[in-house]
């Protein structure tokens, strides 16, 4: 036994045995307190894969981008790119695979409060030829400058360590490991030579959470919530509170702060497919244990789903969320503050008397089903009426009624007293007054109310923006629909209902979709209205602002849909973030 | 006691010749600063030929006044009024006619009508191009306009006025603010010049004359008899021998210095030309700022600057731009924003720009304006702007700015430190010019104009 320690011993003292190579993975050198790991697997291959997409090769043929070659600070970024690659030897993308081929980690230790990046490289000779050349151009660099050498070197178990102002770095094997802290450096040396038996590669969660990852992921991460929750911070107390205490917030992310007052851990992963850039975060979530306060949002037992999204030509935006708005309204003393409960019960009593006495969270959101979709299109107008100079994209709530029968003539009943309401109002403030309609369609019919143009301004192209506004309520069936304008009223209540797709184990909670070129036409609607804030906002001349606006609007074309949603399975919440470039 | 011969006899260089320093202090006046490119061009010409140029060219061209028309589109497009301060202020900062929009400012000023009542924003931009048409016209013309103006009479209450109660709040301010002063008229002449306003009344922001509502009956108005309607009380008060020594006294102490009050002796050539030339707006002004008065020490330096001037100047002064909505914004901490003047009176001006509160929030205004990535001279760093202008060393930038901005000269100390401040000051040399500029503009001296 003591012959072989004495053996090892010599070995590693002469650099024979390189227990390093052991390590195969950052996790594996990084202490078990981690508390946040992110790797990018091959940053190499990432930035390949962008450079060499047609996407990018359609990017540089935008005139805004050509301009962008033509500026004096791009060609000087490129020149001093040059001479950088010129000293390598090599271009800068074998230098990033140099460095990096082996993948990338950023991890944060609090025991330590270090930081630590890790770059595993292509190989060991490589890898130097890089770091060695970059600690000579830094150290030119100051000389020429004259200033002091950027580096002190320091040794610790035969390692030599660059220690810079803030930090320091490192390299062994054919890893370089940059921090701030010489805590977890020494840590993640002692790693290096000896290997360690508790890293945090030891770890279940993170275990499970690596073994699931994709293999289309260009990154993931993971971060331990349980020191966070632990942790004296008013910010994060609050968030692992599980409260809100704001409507809006509650209604939109109610559900994700139940699950983060338990869970364990947060993965997320970022995904590259076809056309398609994917971010996911995924939390453990029991939708059996969510409590009855959080039903409104999840529903009993974690089995609210939402509605599947309607369709319906040039949709701009579409949202479907399983959401007992009724239920959060009646359950709010238990959501929020004292503060939050005192302006509800203020609204509470305005809106029962605005809808004509009814108790606004039994009687009018009660009537309706959890499953609410918002639905927004850009809109048309006609010549031979007022065209609003600012145009507004038109939206609309649809949802479903439990009693269609007696809701129905209600909600018409209501529409009208709000119309005549909006046109005391507006008759006072001399805004255009609002006439009513009523048209019928197959399976339902509609009321709608429209501008009324005063005398002498019934086209013209500088409309106020009040004739963006056509307000209807549309009746199909079951069906609900509120909308802005009568157009989009139609086009939903009219369009084929989508039929439910039902999944045993996953439950669509929300789902958001906006429709890029749809966006950029709205956007390009309004082109001479975002030139000129964009000049009062950021003190550009209308040239700069042009070219500013115009670069966004081209940029939107590359794109073809955003999407977000949530859902729940077994034993997870899932939120994943997709953006899909055009074909 | 001023020499009214003197004062308004046309000013002649003296043997150091028309300076840059001297014309900064006319742009400063006749407009909100001049950057370096346009004072070499005013030396370039005789200070009446300058003079004559602002007062008689119309240089904006089509380009720019369409650019113009297309942000207040877009602005009236909104309906909101809070709007319009940053597009005034971007005509401001980016004109070439800077004496017109100076003068449009004054008579924002005295014709004061605030968006906080009328709220309509489309009303507001009306009025601010009506005066702007008339700015350096006939007067008669903008007072008579000013009548049937929409926002002027929602202000003041008066969208409604009928023979059975005349309203008498228009009446008394066409007197008092607008053509006369205090003390030029009786309460009687109050009441029956109200009565030829009868039948006025604004409807769906448009004047219209309701014939059945107008007292049709005699009225008795400064001396004078007759079954008058609206138009003939306007000219009846505009004929009275203290309206021209009302109006020129104004437009001497919003060029040439607030105080002392003019005496009539030292304005009747003045007045007596405004007579003469039937109201004509753009030969007084003229006459004032090519004068040896507009030149002398009874003027330069001797107004304090309105947070407009101080605002819009320290931007213009070095081509700087920046977020128009914030600058706005700034300015109101100070006590003037266009569009909202704080009462009928208007602004008070003068010392009154300046207390304590109003001096801190000068120098809030400027740091918030330098720590912006959005303000930008010329359009890039300062530091380049400075390298442009020759400006290359400490010393001849504090000279520089000197030169441009202030109308009094710095104590050589003052302007070591500042100097010391762009040499030994942190960070990189634009944050050190930063530092510096802003040190520069807390200055008293350069609360002055």
């Amino acid at each position: 036994m003591k012959t072989s320690q004495v053996l090892l011993s010599t070995l590693l003292l002469f650099g024979l045995l390189t227990p390093s190579n052991a390590a195969e993975t950052a996790s594996e050198l990084l202490p078990p307190s981690t508390l946040l790991y992110a790797e990018i697997k091959d940053p190499s291959a990432t930035v390949s894969s962008f450079l060499d997409h047609p996407y990018y090769a359609q990017l540089q043929e935008l005139e805004p981008y050509q301009e962008l070659l033509k500026q004096p600070q791009y060609l000087q970024g490129m020149f001093g790119l040059r001479m950088i690659e010129a000293q390598l030897g090599m271009t800068w993308r074998q230098a990033v695979t140099a460095l990096s081929a082996g993948g990338v980690t950023v991890a944060f230790d609090p025991a330590t409060e270090g930081f630590a990046v890790l770059f595993k490289g292509e190989n060991e000779e490589n890898l130097n030829k890089v770091v060695s050349k970059v600690i000579e151009f830094a150290r030119k660099d100051a000389e020429n400058k004259g200033n002091d050498d950027p580096y002190e070197i320091n040794e610790y178990r035969g390692v030599e360590v660059y220690m810079a102002k803030n930090g320091g770095f490192l390299t062994h094997g054919n890893w370089l490991i940059a921090g701030n802290k010489s805590e977890l450096g020494k840590q993640l040396i002692d790693a290096l030579l000896d290997g360690r038996e508790d890293s945090f590669a030891s770890n279940s969660e993170f275990q499970n959470v690596r073994q699931n990852v994709d293999d289309s992921a260009i990154a993931w991460a993971f971060l331990n919530l349980e020191p966070l929750r632990q942790a004296e911070d008013e910010k994060l107390q609050q968030l692992f509170s599980g409260k809100s205490d704001n409507p809006a917030a509650e209604l939109l992310f109610g559900g994700v702060l139940e699950t983060l007052t338990g869970a364990s851990h947060v993965s997320a992963s970022l995904n590259a497919q076809g056309n398609g850039v994917a971010l996911n975060f995924q939390l453990p979530h029991d939708p059996d244990s969510v409590p009855e306060l959080r039903e409104h949002f999840f529903g009993p037992k974690g089995a609210g789903q939402a509605a599947q999204l309607q369709q319906i030509p040039d949709m701009l935006f579409g949202l479907t969320a399983y959401r007992n708005v009724s239920e959060m309204w009646l359950r709010s003393g238990d959501l929020f503050n004292e503060q939050v409960n005192d302006g509800l019960a203020q609204a509470d009593s305005n809106l029962s008397t605005f809808f004509s006495g009814k108790d606004f969270g039994e009687d009018i959101l009660g009537v309706l089903t959890p499953q609410m979709q918002i639905i927004a299109a850009r809109q048309t107008y006609s010549e031979d009426q007022p065209i609003p100079a600012i145009k507004i994209p038109a939206f609309a709530l649809v949802a479903e009624m439990e009693d269609p029968e007696t809701t129905t003539r209600e909600f018409r009943r209501i529409f009208h007293s709000f119309i005549g309401f909006f046109n005391v109002i507006g008759a006072m403030n001399g805004q255009p007054q609002f006439e009513l309609g009523f048209d019928k369609f197959e399976g339902g019919d509609f009321v709608s109310a429209r501008p009324v143009p005063l005398e002498g301004e019934e086209t013209g192209s500088d409309a106020k923006i009040n004739f963006n506004f056509s307000p209807t309520i549309a009746f199909s069936g079951s069906r609900l629909v509120i909308s802005s304008a009568t157009g989009l009223a139609r086009s939903i209540a009219t369009a084929e209902r989508p039929t439910s797709e039902s999944s045993s184990t996953e439950k669509m909670n929300t789902q958001m979709e906006l429709n890029a070129p749809q966006l950029q036409l709205a956007l390009e609607d309004n082109r001479s209205h975002l030139i000129a804030q964009n000049m009062l906002n950021d003190g550009h001349t209308r040239e700069e602002a042009e070219q500013q606006i115009g670069i966004l609007l081209e940029a939107l074309k590359l794109f073809e849909q955003a999407d977000l949603s949530l859902s729940t399975d077994d034993s997870s919440l899932k939120i994943e973030f997709g953006i899909e470039l055009n074909e | 006691m001023i020499d009214p011969a003197w004062a308004w006899s046309p000013y002649e260089p003296d043997k150091n010749g028309w300076t840059r320093r001297q014309a900064a202090h006319l742009f400063r006046r006749a407009g909100f600063a001049a950057s370096s490119d346009e004072l070499d061009k005013a030396i370039s010409q005789k200070p009446n030929e300058v003079v004559s140029s602002l007062v008689n060219s119309r240089p904006e061209t089509d380009q720019y006044q369409q650019e113009i028309s297309d942000l207040a589109r877009s602005i009236l497009a909104s309906s909101n009024v809070k709007n319009l301060p940053a597009w005034w202020t971007y005509r401001f900062l980016t004109t070439n006619d800077p004496l017109r929009e100076k003068t449009t400012l004054f008579w924002h000023g005295h014709f004061a009508t605030s968006g906080d009542k009328v709220t309509d924003a489309k009303l507001m931009f009306q009025q601010n191009e009506m005066l702007r048409e008339h700015a350096l016209g006939d007067f008669g013309a903008m007072v008579h306009e000013i009548s049937h103006d929409p926002a002027m009479l929602i202000y003041l209450d008066s969208a409604t006025n009928r023979k059975a109660h005349p309203n008498e709040n228009f009446a008394r301010e066409v007197m008092e603010l607008f053509c006369l002063g205090e003390g030029q008229y009786t309460e009687n002449d109050i009441r029956e010049l109200s009565r030829c306003f009868t039948g006025w009344e604004i409807r769906n922001g448009k004047f219209r004359f309701n014939r059945y509502q107008h007292d049709s009956g005699e009225k008795s108005i400064m001396g004078q008899k007759g079954k008058y309607g609206g138009e003939e009380g306007v000219k009846i008060v505009l004929d009275q021998k203290s309206a021209p020594y009302f109006i020129v006294g104004k437009l001497v102490r919003y060029f040439v210095s607030d105080e002392p009050a003019p005496s009539n002796a030292l304005l009747k050539p003045l007045a007596d030309q405004f007579v003469n030339g039937n109201y004509q707006i753009g030969p007084i002004i003229s006459k004032i700022l090519s004068s040896h008065l507009f030149y002398s020490e009874h003027s330069v330096g001797h107004k304090v600057r309105s947070p407009i001037e101080f605002a819009v100047g320290f931007l213009r002064t070095l081509n700087g731009s920046t977020n128009l909505n914030e600058l706005t914004s700034g300015m109101s901490e100070l006590g003037q924003i266009p569009f909202f003047p704080p009462n009928v009176k208007g602004w008070d001006g003068g010392r009154t720009w300046i207390n304590s509160s109003t001096l801190l929030a000068r120098a809030n205004l400027i740091r918030s304006l330098l720590d912006r990535t959005e303000t930008r001279f010329n359009p890039g760093s300062l530091g380049d702007f400075m390298d442009h202008l020759g400006a290359k060393t400490p010393a001849k930038v504090v000279d520089l700015w000197e030169e441009l901005y202030l109308a009094v000269d710095l104590p050589q100390e003052v302007k070591s430190q500042i100097a010391n401040k762009i040499e030994a000051g942190k960070g990189n040399r634009e944050q050190k010019l930063r530092d510096a500029l802003h040190l520069f503009c807390t200055l008293p001296e350069f609360q002055l104009s």
